[in-house]
């Protein structure tokens, strides 16, 4: 049986002014047990809404959407029972008060027996590395702890289904580290992770196929190992001390794709054809900058073939 | 768990919540704080005329319907539009069952924490005329005020679903306040209304509840029949109030009322 089966799945947003808003039009989607599903894509492509319509916070306007065999629309409870929500950000929790007591206000909207609760808690506050503040109000907590709240929050119920949306914007890189330990945790536990982000290194990390989702569109689901060998030759030269000036002759040669450099001077060369790689690899080395690498495809570079950059427009 | 226990697991965390979460931010209970201010106001401006302990313990009660009204309007109701605010309605909306039970337990244990003004009424009648509230029938007294303060719950439960549903509902609240005691005959007797008024006064539950309280603090004829009208007009406000929230809940699904603050 599959986690989640979703089929012709629409959400539209209906405006007073202007024309109504699809955030989902016509989703297909399957996500068997145990896996570590990504689901990438830019702000506003539909990675929200559609975490929320698998947690039963949103209804489809059309479509069928099935977790653990619950429908969303015919089974709701079942569906909250089985699926576990992880928001990102410092909302979502009573602030004032402690880690060990949001748990405990949890786990009874959950139905969790008191002892089996109280158990539970007790293991999720030591597993998270928590327990030494479990009793200090969360308000006064770091975004990474804040985090693991969440997290625990989602667990005290052991659902069958996770849905992380975007669990470390925002975190610093130890903490994000410590939260995707967490996550390689779980997988081995069995749990069906459904992860919404737009960080590519996580989702590269962390899973076993990711689809890649556009004003509401699945554009492409696969493996992220797949995904990048549809992008065979394109390759990637980075490096370090470049000028713009440097920008501006590699952008002139045959085979580059792409070529931009920050203002700290870290150049990012895209070449597609396996012919011209060599010869901007030479012209780069020709240039006055340290630190050359290259690169096969990854999943930034899937990102940027599928999804158009929109820059600052909506 | 079976069902009932599952329930009664939900009010009983939902009132240690909200008990804590009012503890932790003195801030709203103001009304236990201010409203004695408002009783040495109001039991000054009548002690030049040697007032009768019936007119003290009216002008008390008086006081505590007005603290209990306000506690209701303006914290009380304000439960799920603070949820809404910090994010936590949207992580309860995914909880399997119980929150809207969790919901009205937690506006009853704010409501109900006004209770304590009562007490205080009495000790300032007690401190500045050197008598404290006069009550004949003290079971009857006690129940009065429990269906008062249960109705004014009702009244939050009502509200705070039109507050999710109307955009700025908040700035009209202020108008929640003496239009009502009048319609409640707190301010002026309720026999000296006009006609129409009159009629829609004697659909509001806090008239009888007010009836009620003094009719058991005098003793007089007719405060069971009060109580008892006032409890059946606060049970069907509180049912129109679950009504309306479990709409304001499907609304939110279905996307047409925001999730966030």
């Amino acid at each position: 049986m599959a986690a989640v089966e979703i089929s012709a799945l629409r959400r539209v947003f209906p405006k007073r002014r202007g024309p109504d808003h699809v955030a989902l039009d016509d989703v297909d989607l399957r996500i068997e047990e145990g896996e570590v599903f990504g689901l990438l894509g830019p702000n506003g492509a539909g990675k929200t809404t559609l975490s929320r319509i698998l947690s039963t916070l949103l209804l489809p306007t059309s479509g069928t959407v099935s977790v653990v065999g619950h429908d969303v629309l015919a089974e709701p409870r079942a569906v909250r029972a089985a699926v576990g929500l992880v928001l990102g950000g410092e909302r979502g929790l009573y602030g004032r008060l402690s880690a060990r007591r949001n748990l405990e206000y949890w786990a009874a909207m959950c139905r969790v027996p008191r002892r089996v609760a109280r158990e539970r808690i007790d293991l999720l506050l030591a597993d998270l590395g928590l327990a030494t503040r479990a009793d200090e109000p969360v308000e006064t907590f770091s975004r990474g702890m804040l985090q693991r709240v969440h997290l625990g929050r989602a667990l005290v119920a052991d659902p069958r289904v996770l849905i992380l949306d975007e669990p470390t914007s925002g975190m610093d890189p130890n903490a994000a580290i410590g939260f995707r330990q967490r996550v390689h945790d779980l997988r081995a536990a069995g749990k069906t992770i459904l992860l919404a982000t737009h960080d590519m290194a996580e989702a590269e990390e962390l899973c076993t196929r990711v689809a890649f989702i556009d004003r509401g569109r699945i554009l492409a689901t696969d493996s992220p190992a797949r995904l990048g060998l549809a992008l065979d030759d394109v390759q990637t030269i980075t490096a370090t001390h470049a000028t713009p000036a440097t920008a501006a002759r590699l952008e002139a040669l045959a085979g580059v794709r792409s070529c931009t450099v920050d203002r700290a001077g870290n150049l990012v060369v895209t070449t597609t054809g396996r012919d011209d790689l060599a010869a901007v690899l030479a012209a780069v080395a020709e240039e006055k900058v340290r630190g050359i690498g290259t690169h096969g495809p990854g999943l930034v570079d899937v990102y940027r073939t599928l999804i158009a950059d929109r820059e600052f427009s909506l | 768990m079976s069902p009932a226990a599952g329930l009664a697991e939900v009010a009983v965390v939902s009132v240690r919540t909200q008990a804590r979460l009012l503890l932790l931010r003195p801030g709203s209970l103001a009304p236990l704080l201010v409203n004695p201010l408002y009783v040495v106001v109001l039991f000054g401006v009548v002690a030049a005329h040697r007032p009768s302990a019936t007119l003290l313990t009216t002008l008390g009660l008086t006081a505590f319907v007005m603290a209990a009204w306000g506690h209701a309007m303006f914290t009380a109701s304000h439960v799920i539009d603070e949820e809404r605010f910090s994010g936590t309605l949207e992580i309860n909306l995914t909880a399997p069952t119980g929150y809207l039970t969790s919901l009205v337990v937690r506006i009853l244990t704010v409501t109900l924490a006004a209770a304590p003004v009562i007490a205080e009424v009495a000790a300032i009648g007690w401190l500045v005329h050197g008598t404290g509230l006069v009550v004949r029938d003290p079971v009857q007294f006690g129940l009065a005020v429990l269906v008062c303060l249960v109705g004014c719950a009702a009244s939050a439960l009502l509200l705070s679903g039109l507050l999710l549903l109307v955009r700025g509902a908040r700035t009209l609240q202020n108008a929640l306040t003496y239009p009502f005691y009048l319609l409640a005959g707190l301010v002026l007797p309720h026999s000296e209304l006009p006609e129409g008024i009159r009629q829609l006064s004697d659909l509001f539950f806090l008239t009888w509840a007010v009836k009620g309280l003094r009719a058991a603090a005098s003793g007089a004829a007719g405060g069971w029949t009060d109580l008892a009208l006032a409890t059946a007009l606060a049970v069907a406000q509180a049912a129109v109030g679950v009504l309306v929230l479990r709409r304001v809940v499907q609304r939110l699904r279905r996307g047409e009322v925001s999730l966030h603050g």
